[in-house]
């Protein structure tokens, strides 16, 4: 039961795991495979791809490593055109060759996008994909130049020397045979090996640093797995470094001690260029140890800053962006975006939706749609609708008022208001139109109808002349009146429905006096 | 309110919209700048205007920028305007450029109080920023599940960068804006920072304009509580902030 257990746990849960390490063949198997059947109906079918991929591979690492160099297309050209004609045979007039090797860059690039490989994650039961990338390009002016990823430099290495947790420790321990073997020259490229791990080392401290300073919390992340994967080697290499040296000067000793014939002189020609390049090696290595202290300390101090300006007031950029990554929302820097661009003055009718209106027939069996013949409504504010009715009620008290100024000399507020009462009931006192119709005819002291038909002074004055021209035969036209008050008299109090129910209301005793 | 102070604010309103320079050192809108901050009349008009409008002024060494407020269905842009603005078509071609201006920004501009000094920028200095920004991402991407990732999210932004080639053609002298590369895509976005008066061009170095140091500073130092609550509704999953 537990070897099945445990035989399941082998095939599901490391399945990603191997997945992983075996993407670094995956480039190298499409290449190999599709080539060149496709190009020129596989007239260069009988290049081999594989084979390309590594001399090219091996060039790169010849030149980005060792020689710490980018390489532009010129040189790749160049050293393509090499191998087609040493290694195939291969001679072409200029512009095929030109085609040819532009072909054959195009594939190991992979026209600028990575390798995918699909497959089936068994966790999570989906399928899953991973994705490498063999060569990449940087722009430096109006040149691209090319790198080998680290990727493709691990797949390079992996296809001869095991590969493990610190490269540098096995191939000290190769060394360590070499020597003990007697194999000086294939010491110098274990040397050489590890100086181009040294450097990717160096490499990959850069790309932390760069990380961290455009994202913190991923280059924290980045900078953890760089210590574990990198840095924790470093004394069990360092003792390495030493031991071999140890064993190189006895070897040197050795040699010299017993030295004579012209063989043994050669083999101690190789002892001292092993030496010299170990020492290299072990300087190199002392420096990468210096940079991965100064990584340290860099990395500190960023994490240190960033958490200051974290608390400082201004509007942080990198957090609102952080925020962004972290709800998954590009669309989110449109409110970084949107602000800064110009006022949009010029509208403009979509192409699309000009292109719908010509293009799009009407369906067949479709009936025009008919309006109905509604009427046209008219719009009532709620103003006019007080302006109505306040007009209505001043008419309706002026009528009053005139009609009994015709009957009467005088009329006092009362006796108007108790024909009011009759007319319109005792609501009409409950009415606030009726003491603004009182506020506004105290405006004046004398009115002539006359007049106020020519002319009008006030708002009331307005209404009264639309009474007055109501009136078929104008009776009221010659009427003149004035206002006289009494404050001596009793004073009239009525109830008046205000928002609260009961208030009262006090007006004083009016005579309004006719003078003709 | 006088007739001619009414008349000077339009002026100026107008001036504004159609992005001519209203400076205090010279230039046709001397006379408007001085009549804004030494007329309140004139100054009130005018911000009573911007407020209608929803616009805002902002000012940056004796100059004015206007900015479009935020949702201004009048004078600000909806996706698909940006897209016809720029020559795009796909939505995530067009957070692309969101986030290749935010990383030109990012260039001079961590936040709004800072000003890191730097004079101007290539655009190998944008990919290169753009790239190391997004190298985090990418890396992740070797181990990114088969499900397709969504739109707006910024793993289908890395995927887009990283799958578009640095340069179309060898062969080609200098860089063209397009869509089809890495470099393509910076020039495009540059070309559009420089007809918005963000950036200006001089022998293909990129300096930023006092209307982007304006409006960088002033805007965003203004919206912060904003922005900060949108931020957080969005951490928290809430409603979706997004431009209509």
């Amino acid at each position: 039961m537990d070897s099945t257990y445990q035989m399941l746990h082998d095939i599901i849960d490391f399945h990603n795991d191997r997945m992983q390490n075996l993407r670094r063949y995956y480039p190298f198997f499409c290449l190999q495979n599709t080539a060149f059947h496709l190009f020129k109906e596989g007239k260069y079918a009988f290049l081999d791809m594989g084979y390309i991929t590594l001399a090219v591979l091996r060039y790169f690492i010849e030149e980005n490593q060792f020689n710490d160099r980018a390489l532009q297309y010129p040189e790749i050209y160049a050293f393509l055109s090499g191998v087609l004609s040493r290694d195939f045979s291969l001679s072409l007039p200029e512009e095929e060759e030109k085609e040819l090797i532009g072909y054959i860059f195009d594939k190991l690039k992979n026209d600028g996008k990575p390798f995918v490989m699909e497959y089936f994650d068994p966790q999570k039961k989906t399928k899953a994909s991973v994705r490498m990338k063999l060569i990449d390009a940087v722009l430096s002016g109006n040149t691209v130049l090319y790198t080998v990823t680290a990727d493709a430099i691990e797949f390079y290495l992996d296809t001869k020397e095991i590969r493990e947790e610190s490269k540098i420790n096995i191939q000290q321990v190769l060394l360590e045979k070499m020597i003990h073997t007697k194999n000086f020259k294939g010491g110098i490229d274990v040397i050489r090996r590890i100086n181009s791990e040294v450097n990717r080392l160096r490499l990959q401290k850069k790309e932390v640093l760069a990380l961290l300073g455009s994202n913190v919390f991923d280059g924290v992340k980045a900078l953890e797995e760089f210590n574990q994967t990198g840095m924790r080697w470093f004394s069990e290499e360092q003792t390495l470094f030493s031991h071999n040296m140890e064993l190189m000067e006895r070897a040197r000793a050795k040699a010299e001690e017993t030295a004579s014939g012209e063989r043994d002189m050669e083999a101690l020609r190789g002892i001292y260029q092993l030496e010299t390049e170990l020492k290299k090696a072990m300087a190199n290595h002392g420096e990468l140890l210096a940079d991965c202290m100064d990584l340290q300390m860099r990395a500190d101090e960023m994490i240190q800053k960033y958490k200051y300006s974290r608390l400082r007031g201004a509007f942080d950029f990198r957090a609102f962006v952080a925020a962004a990554e972290e709800a998954q929302d590009v669309s989110m820097l449109s409110h970084f975006v949107e602000p800064l661009l110009m006022p949009r003055l010029r509208k403009q009718f979509t192409l699309l939706q000009t292109d719908e209106l010509f293009s799009q027939p009407a369906e067949p069996g479709e009936t025009a749609e008919l309006t109905g013949g509604s009427e046209e409504e008219m719009y009532v504010f709620d103003d006019e609708i007080e302006e109505e009715r306040i007009s209505g009620n001043y008419t309706a008290i002026a009528k009053t008022l005139f009609e009994e100024l015709l009957l009467a000399e005088r009329v006092t507020l009362s006796e108007l208001n108790r024909k009011l009462e009759i007319k319109y009931f005792d609501g009409i006192f409950r009415n606030s139109d009726y003491y603004s119709f009182l506020v506004h005819i105290c405006q004046k002291k004398e009115y002539d109808l006359e007049q106020v038909l020519k002319k009008q002074d006030t708002f009331l004055e307005e209404i009264l002349a639309g009474v007055l021209r109501e009136q078929p035969e104008h009776k009221f036209a010659k009427l003149k009146f004035r206002l006289a008050m009494k404050p001596e008299a009793e004073e009239l109090l009525h109830k008046i429905a205000g928002p609260e129910r009961d208030a009262t209301f006090m007006t004083t005793e009016i005579v309004f006096e006719r003078m003709n | 309110m006088e007739q001619k102070n009414l008349e000077k604010a339009a002026e100026l309103l107008a001036a504004l919209l159609t992005g001519e320079p209203v400076e205090a050192q010279g230039g046709k809108n001397a006379g408007l700048y001085e009549a804004y901050h030494e007329s309140g009349e004139v100054s009130d008009a005018l911000d009573l205007m911007l407020k209608k409008l929803n616009l805002r002024v902002y000012e940056y060494n004796y100059a004015m920028y206007a900015a479009v407020g935020e949702r201004n269905r009048v004078f600000g842009y909806s996706n698909e305007d940006l897209k016809r603005l720029m020559g795009l078509r796909l939505n995530k071609e067009l957070y692309l450029c969101y986030y290749l201006i935010y990383q030109a920004a990012a260039c001079f501009y961590q936040d709004s109080a800072t000003y890191n000094y730097t004079e101007y920028i290539k655009a190998e200095d944008l990919l290169e920023a753009v790239n190391h920004s997004l190298s985090g991402m990418i890396s992740k991407l070797h181990r990114f599940s088969g499900e397709t990732p969504e739109e707006k999210s910024f793993t289908a932004l890395a995927i887009t960068w990283d799958e578009l080639p640095v340069i179309t053609n060898e062969d080609v002298q200098g860089i063209r804006a397009g869509r089809s590369s890495k470099s393509g895509f910076i020039k495009l976005v540059f070309n559009f920072l420089v007809s918005q008066g963000l950036f200006t061009e001089v022998q293909e170095r990129y300096y930023p304009t006092n209307r982007m140091h304006a409006l960088i500073r002033r805007y965003f130092e203004e919206e912060k509580g904003r922005l900060y609550e949108l931020q957080t509704q969005q951490n928290k999953g809430g409603e979706d902030g997004a431009a209509y």
